[in-house]
């Protein structure tokens, strides 16, 4: 119970940090949750039975740009900031006393209460000599930490959860034969879904605005980009798509988002991006549970959110090289981004154990889990 | 349970989405001309449906059974399916582009001048089925057998790919 409260807690917190500081781009990272969750004892490895951390080594630490230095300013987000042993950062949310830090810090045989301190700069620790700050350009990104490694966390792969059966490392096929976007392309007999673009419009930046975003995107652009390309009309799949893509903008992940020139290249997006990104393609995993909590769907006939994450992290390496070579298409699998958007996972914990899994998947089937951001991960 | 899928279609509101998942039994239906992407469908049973101009992009499917089903100008484009079975189904001028599909089993089925470009297949298995005329370009397989035979043939590169399961002599 207690337990729960502190998690309760900890996801207010982080649900003020998110309304608050409107026109702002804020950058919490989501690794504040997994230190919640080794705190708290509520990480779950297995995706069912709840793990017991009696002496948990904690590895993830935050890294705050100078803009959210300013928030901590602010008497509302004034979390502290603990060093453990080993050079790991934490930080406490502000409803977390003096008193129940210390009580956190011996249950797990952390530091003295000595080694709470306060940020005073750019992620650099005053008073944490001896500390070397990890400057690691990707903890470092302009938006915020844009992929997470799950270390220290064993994820079971789908086949011991699904009964999938094994799934072995199998060979790939490929076939670069010319592009023929005549056969089964037609669609035009299928009746064109309805919306009312100028009311999507008005309900995204809206959204957008509350999630403390700046974005500017006109209605003609907003259009554009939930054009299906394929179809050249607007269709639900891809307002989904133009509305993550434009929040990964908003966001600084990269400039100039738009619909592929060339139809053949079939990922979402073409983006310009300083990284070298020239294609994004995105992936926005459905919550099931809001399905059973809220349309009284048997969340049984759906396979958990771990094993979809799982198998999508693996498909993701092969992915970006599928359009590669292509007229307009990227030139190698380095330029090709993929966003998984959180946006409808409701869970905080969920959505951290579904990042692991994808980046668990992505480094099984490549070693490589470059080139995967997450978007609305808190 | 057996519901009609037409009545349960036409009684969605506008911006409601199909998502049904309790085990539901659907037979001996045409769904003609609808728009039904992004749909949610766990557990369901589909036995002798015609499905005709129907769209299912980015529609999710799970633990779903299509049973002597015919699809015909269907999308189920940027569509992920898990543990489904396709039994004795016809698919013609088709579009599953960037489909997914995982763990799941096609069995005597047929796809005729249907577009697969770019789809995905894990832990997959194929029985007596067969590709005419389609677009099988970019495909990614992994984990994918084949029941040639009398036995499970894994298959190992586009060719034995193309050699078992595509009909290059159709037109």
């Amino acid at each position: 119970m207690k337990q729960n409260k502190r998690n309760l807690k900890l996801l207010n917190f982080l649900n003020k940090s998110r309304k608050k500081r409107p026109g702002k781009k804020r950058r919490i990272f989501a690794s504040a949750v997994l230190a919640g969750n080794l705190l708290f004892g509520n990480l779950r490895t297995d995706y069912g039975k709840p793990q017991n951390y009696s002496n948990p080594t904690l590895t993830h630490e935050k890294v705050i740009s100078a803009q959210e230095l300013n928030s901590l300013d602010d008497s509302r987000n004034s979390g502290q900031i603990v060093r453990t042993g080993n050079g790991t950062i934490l930080e406490f949310q502000e409803e977390v006393s003096n008193a129940s830090s210390n009580k956190i810090l011996s249950e797990h045989n952390l530091h003295e209460p000595d080694d709470i301190i306060l940020v005073k700069d750019d992620g650099i620790l005053p008073g944490a000599e001896g500390f070397t700050p990890n400057n690691n350009p990707r903890r470092r990104h302009p938006f915020g930490r844009p992929r997470m490694r799950g270390r220290g966390i064993t994820v079971d792969p789908p086949q011991n959860i699904q009964g999938l059966g094994n799934i072995p490392e199998g060979p790939k096929v490929r076939s670069f034969r010319e592009v023929d976007a005549g056969r089964g392309n037609r669609g035009d007999q299928c009746p064109a879904p309805e919306f009312d673009m100028k009311k999507e419009y008005g309900n995204f930046m809206q959204e957008i605005s509350k999630k403390g975003y700046e974005l500017e995107c006109s209605q003609e652009r907003f259009n554009e980009l939930s054009t299906n390309p394929q179809t050249g009309s607007p269709d639900e799949k891809s307002l989904i798509e133009a509305k993550g893509g434009l929040q990964g903008e908003a966001q600084g992940m990269y400039t100039n988002i738009r619909r592929p020139s060339n139809k053949a290249v079939d990922l979402d997006f073409e983006i310009d991006s300083s990284k070298g990104y020239t294609h994004v393609d995105y992936k926005t995993p459905i919550d099931f549970q809001y399905l059973a909590d809220n349309k009284g769907i048997d969340v049984s006939n759906f396979p958990s959110l771990e094993t979809v994450a799982y198998n999508m992290g693996k498909k993701i390496p092969p992915q970006k090289e599928e359009f590669c070579g292509l007229p307009g298409g990227p030139k190698s699998p380095e330029n090709v981004l993929h966003v998984v958007n959180l946006d409808l996972i409701r869970d905080s914990n969920q959505k951290q154990n579904m990042i692991d899994s994808v980046l668990k998947g992505a480094e099984d089937k490549s070693d490589n889990t470059a080139g995967i951001y997450f978007l609305n991960y808190l | 349970m057996n519901n009609n899928l037409q009545s349960i279609i036409g009684n969605l509101e506008k911006g409601d989405k199909l998502e049904l998942g309790n085990n539901e039994k659907f037979s001996n239906e045409i769904v003609l001309n609808q728009s039904l992407q992004c749909s949610v469908l766990g557990g369901i049973n589909f036995v002798n449906l015609t499905f005709k101009n129907i769209d299912f992009t980015g529609s999710f499917f799970s633990k779903t059974i299509f049973e002597n089903c015919r699809f015909s100008n269907v999308i189920f484009r940027k569509s992920e399916f898990w543990s489904c079975t396709f039994l004795e189904c016809q698919m013609t001028e088709s579009n599953l582009t960037r489909a997914e599909f995982n763990s799941s089993t096609f069995k005597n089925c047929e796809f005729l001048n249907s577009n697969l470009r770019a789809s995905n297949f894990m832990d997959f298995e194929f029985r007596e089925t067969i590709f005419k005329n389609s677009n099988l370009d970019l495909i990614l397989v992994e984990d994918v057998k084949v029941w040639k035979s009398d036995e499970w043939i894994q298959i190992k590169d586009f060719s034995s790919f193309e050699k078992l399961l595509i009909d290059n002599n159709s037109d």
